[in-house]
């Protein structure tokens, strides 16, 4: 191919480069010398290459973009980074602190509730088991025959009101709420005695908790809900 | 020792008719059925004990035994777990025999808790527990009320409510408002101050704040570990009297620091 620049080109054809782009177009037109025919088809095979790879090239050619940082991503993925991301992990954040907060508390009531319930029942048990062994204790007698059981019967008293309420508000365990009910039955027997009870009298309500273990079974769920609520 | 004549109680018992040997004067025989009615309760022997009495009520409804035999037959059938035939011999004995303060006050007791076991599947249960709200006397009202709370009833609210001011049952009602969503609210001159039960744990960063109005200062205890409690007991704090402590008390006066191998709870008057 020869190049545009050559002088001998320039010299021999009066074509200037303008025509010659002209004549490429109009192929019908162009001149019967041979010299500006060959001219005419290295163009023409010039213009056609350019025309195939000239998207390529002028991409490649072209000057690379200035590199101005205001206008890149990461600076827009700073700013939503400062204006959104971080207020927005800082709100989660907070919300996060403010529910494990919650979590904490509800678990200190339940504890607080559960321990109110328990300690309660336990309080129960415990003073059961000291009436129980008040009640094997020789007492005062009141007259030849009787035992001054008055102490007793109002122990028996406030524990019968307790364990009514203890009923209503319901047990932590099955197991407390089948000793509680055998509690109850013998502490109703106590309270509707008289003050001075009959020795044998008395001796048939020991009898009856030995028969069932109410000081044993008393003193164990005491010891059971002790060591689970504590 | 079982007495012996427990040993033929069952002959006893299911007599149609007085023996002729026991015939000897009304009041005797029914005082013998009453006896023997308690000998066999003693022996937990429910159901033979509730046939004696029912004996007694049959062949002598005028003794002078008859209001107590009423009763135990109530209270032998409610330890036989008969709820329903225990309810109906309660409500009898109260019916027939209104004058029984004691064995009265029982019996309303009772049968309350007879209904709360039962308000799930008879249907004259829960009726039988709202009717109890009215009650005159408190404790029963209160029983009825924690009852119905079992069944998140909102009925039982202002019984518990009420219940917050007494002194025994106050933790039961506070428990059962709390488990049926109301916000327990004491009344009285404790009113607009509150008790500030700060808890630090020791594993945890925040300290967790728990606001209490002063009227409920008994649940204070309930934040507080069986260790802690054996040092205010050591320290002079008395847990049951702390409402009047702060009650003569400036705002923003501790009370309280306590100490455990787990937290520390720290408690305020605000």
């Amino acid at each position: 191919m020869t190049a545009p620049s050559d002088p001998q080109r320039a010299n021999a054809s009066p074509l200037d480069e303008a025509r010659l782009y002209e004549l490429l177009e109009q192929p019908e037109l162009w001149p019967e010398d041979p010299a500006a025919q060959a001219e005419l088809a290295d163009l023409l095979e010039l213009h056609l290459a350019l025309t195939c790879h000239g998207a390529d090239l002028a991409a490649e050619l072209a000057p690379p973009p200035r590199a101005r940082w205001t206008g890149s991503w990461s600076l827009a993925a700073a700013a939503v980074l400062l204006v959104a991301l971080l207020p927005a992990a800082f709100t989660v954040q907070r919300i996060q602190s403010i529910r494990a907060q919650a979590r904490d508390t509800a678990r200190l009531e339940s504890l607080a509730q559960k321990r109110t319930q328990d300690r309660a029942w336990i309080a129960f048990f415990r003073q059961s088991t000291t009436l129980l062994q008040d009640f094997e204790q020789n007492p005062n007698l009141c007259r030849k025959g009787e035992e001054d059981r008055r102490q007793e019967r109002e122990m028996a008293l406030t524990l019968l009101e307790a364990s009514h309420q203890l009923a209503a508000q319901g047990a932590p365990l099955q197991e407390a709420e089948v000793i509680r009910a055998s509690l109850h039955a013998w502490l109703s027997e106590v309270v509707f005695e008289d003050n001075c009870l009959p020795v044998e009298r008395a001796q048939a309500l020991r009898q009856w908790a030995a028969a069932h273990n109410l000081e044993t079974e008393s003193e164990r769920m005491e010891r059971r809900l002790r060591g689970d609520g504590a | 020792m079982m007495p012996v004549f427990l040993l033929v109680v069952p002959a006893v018992v299911e007599v149609a008719a007085p023996e002729p040997a026991l015939a000897v004067a009304p009041e005797n025989h029914a005082e013998h059925l009453f006896l023997l009615g308690r000998d066999l309760r003693y022996a937990q022997r429910w159901y033979e004990a509730g046939q004696a009495y029912r004996t007694l009520l049959r062949e002598f409804p005028a003794s002078t035994r008859a209001a107590d035999a009423r009763y135990w037959l109530a209270a032998s059938l409610e330890q036989d777990r008969r709820w329903d035939e225990a309810i109906d011999a309660y409500t009898e004995f109260l019916a027939r025999h209104p004058d029984q303060r004691m064995l009265g006050k029982e019996a309303r007791l009772n049968r309350v808790r007879c209904w709360g076991i039962r308000q799930w599947d008879n249907p004259a249960a829960t009726p039988g527990l709202v009717s109890a709200l009215a009650d005159e006397r408190e404790e029963v009202r209160v029983a009825a009320a924690l009852q119905l709370a079992k069944r998140r009833d909102s009925r039982a609210v202002p019984v518990l409510q009420a219940g917050l001011n007494a002194n025994l049952s106050s933790e039961a009602c506070r428990l059962a408002l709390l488990a049926l969503g109301a916000q327990p609210q004491a009344t009285g001159p404790a009113q607009g101050r509150f008790l500030v039960v700060r808890i630090k744990e020791r594993d945890k960063p925040e300290v967790l704040t728990v606001r209490l109005a002063l009227g409920l200062a008994r649940a204070v205890g309930g934040y507080l570990s069986d260790e802690q409690l054996r040092q205010a007991k050591g320290k002079g704090v008395d847990l049951n009297r702390i409402m009047d402590q702060a009650l003569n008390t400036p705002k923003g006066t501790e009370l309280f620091s306590l100490d455990d191998s787990k937290s520390t709870v720290t408690v305020t008057v605000e």
